[in-house]
């Protein structure tokens, strides 16, 4: 990945926006996801993640983004 | 030929049929295609409890050539994962489309809810077949 990040370095630099996002917007976009650009903490509400991605992608073409459900569980899919 | 007939043809064309297997697991053929624009068949399992298009494994998502945007967290049961999620370009009977494809741990490719979406799976078990249009 860009910057040679793994994707665990990736989720725990974009954890405390991921939190700080919680707190502020937890309850209006309850199970919405969101899609954090670390280095500049740009974040991308919705609900399909292929449209989400697609909208951070375009304001960061190179960028890579960890996503989230904005939810106490944060995990995005379940399999 | 009449709206009807043309309209029969289309939906013809995008029918898939796949199969059940030994384990009772339903599997349906897709086609994955590099950034080169080689086609790859993978057989997929359909799992309905996930709401998302795609996982093929992350060795083979790895090797095509596709972006990766970075990774999310997935529940797999009661672990909690890490997966890479990549743009990649696959088909499943019709157009290829883009979609959002996950790099999984498994060597089984998974499809879910969101390449079913607005179609017909038709799973019969007496007679071992398997049908999307």
């Amino acid at each position: 990945m860009k910057g040679g990040l793994t994707a665990e370095q990736l989720d725990e630099a974009c954890w405390p926006v991921f939190e700080r996002l919680m707190s502020e917007l937890g309850e209006l976009y309850h199970n919405w996801l969101v899609v954090i650009e670390p280095e500049s903490g740009d974040y991308f509400l919705g609900q399909d993640d292929h449209e989400v991605l697609a909208r951070a992608r375009k304001r960061h073409p190179h960028g890579v983004f960890f996503a989230y459900r904005l939810n106490e569980n944060p995990a995005l899919d379940t399999l | 030929m009449t709206a009807q007939m043309e309209e029969r043809n289309c939906l013809v064309s995008r029918a898939v049929r796949g199969r059940i297997d030994e384990s009772g697991k339903v599997l349906l053929p897709i086609i994955v295609i590099a950034s080169d624009g080689l086609e790859i068949e993978v057989e997929a399992l359909i799992n309905l409890e996930f709401c998302g298009a795609l996982v093929i494994p992350e060795e083979l998502a790895g090797s095509l050539g596709w972006r990766c945007l970075g990774a999310r967290r997935v529940a797999v049961g009661v672990e909690i994962r890490l997966m890479h999620h990549y743009l990649g370009m696959m088909a499943i009977g019709g157009d290829p489309r883009n979609v959002v494809v996950l790099g999984g741990i498994k060597p089984q490719a998974i499809i879910g809810q969101k390449l079913m979406s607005g179609r017909k799976l038709t799973v019969d078990f007496s007679l071992g077949q398997v049908l999307l249009e």
